[in-house]
C-alpha cells in the first residue's frame, strides 16, 4: 500500500483549495492509499472549533475534520504553525500536533507527497 | 528483458494564463516522453480550465491545442469531473483524446507512477 502525505497550507475559507485537498485526500484514501493528511500554514484554521461560515454561504471544515478519522484519513496538526498563529491545543477540534521533526519524518517516510 | 517504463505523475492545479503552471507541465511531460517516459496528468481545480478546446487565446499560445498535442504523444491527460462541471468545462468542449473522471483516477495515477510532483495554485 502506498503512502501519501498530503500537505494541505490553505486557510479553510476564502478558497476552495483546503476543501478540495480534504476531497483529494478522500478520494485517495477510497481507493487504498494509506494517506496522511498535514494541515499546515494557515491550513491549521481549518481544524478550529466553533466555525460559523453560514453568513458566507459555506460549509463548516468543522464538521469534516471532526470526523476525519472514520473516513481512514490520518490527521496532523504543525504544531509551529499553530503557535505562529496563537492557536491553542484546546482550540482544535481533532488530529495529532506534530512538531517540525515528526513532520519531516513524515514527509521522509512517504512514497508521494501532494501539496495544496 | 525490457527495462520497465518508468512512470511520471504531474498534478496540476492551477488554471491556464495567470499562472504558468500549465506551461511547466507542459515541457516536463514533453521531454519526459520524448526520453521513454511514460506521463500520466490530473487536472484539478482550476487546472480543468485547460481543458476547453473553446478558449481562444488571439496572438498567444493556445493551451488546449498544446495538451492534446502531449495526448497524441500518448500522454494520458485526465480532468477532474467534478471540477469541470463548477467552471463548465463541457465534455463536448473536449479533444477526444482528453478524458474527464473522478479522483480514483487520481488515486490510480499516484499509485503506479515512480515520481508524483504537484504544480500547485500558490
Amino acid at each position: 500500500m502506498k503512502k501519501v502525505v498530503i500537505l494541505s497550507i490553505h486557510p479553510p475559507y476564502g478558497t476552495a483549495i483546503n476543501a478540495e485537498a480534504f476531497r483529494a485526500s478522500l478520494g485517495l484514501a477510497f481507493s487504498d492509499i494509506s494517506v496522511h493528511l498535514v494541515l499546515c500554514q494557515d491550513g491549521v484554521f481549518a481544524a478550529l472549533k466553533n466555525q460559523d461560515p453560514r453568513f458566507i454561504q459555506m460549509k463548516s471544515m468543522e464538521e469534516v475534520y471532526k470526523n476525519i478519522s472514520s473516513m481512514g484519513i490520518n490527521l496532523y496538526i504543525d504544531r509551529r504553525s499553530m503557535e505562529e498563529r496563537n492557536i491553542r491545543e484546546d482550540e482544535i477540534v481533532n488530529g495529532k500536533i506534530i512538531d517540525e521533526d515528526e513532520l519531516k519524518k513524515l514527509i521522509d517516510s512517504a512514497d508521494t507527497v501532494l501539496t495544496f | 528483458m525490457e527495462e520497465k517504463k518508468k512512470r511520471l505523475g504531474i498534478l496540476v492545479t492551477a488554471g491556464p494564463y495567470t499562472f504558468q503552471h500549465i506551461d511547466t507541465a507542459y515541457f516536463i511531460a514533453k521531454n519526459a516522453v520524448e526520453k521513454g517516459i511514460e506521463v500520466n496528468i490530473f487536472l484539478f481545480i482550476d487546472g480543468v480550465i485547460s481543458l476547453s478546446s473553446r478558449i481562444k487565446s488571439p496572438g498567444e499560445r493556445h493551451i488546449p491545442t498544446m495538451l492534446k498535442e502531449l495526448a497524441e504523444k500518448g500522454v494520458k491527460i485526465v480532468g477532474c469531473g467534478d471540477c469541470a462541471q463548477f467552471r463548465s468545462v463541457l465534455r463536448e468542449n473536449l479533444y477526444p483524446e482528453i478524458k474527464l473522471a473522478g479522483i480514483a483516477t487520481l488515486a490510480e495515477m499516484v499509485e503506479n507512477c515512480d515520481r508524483f510532483i504537484t504544480l500547485r495554485l500558490p
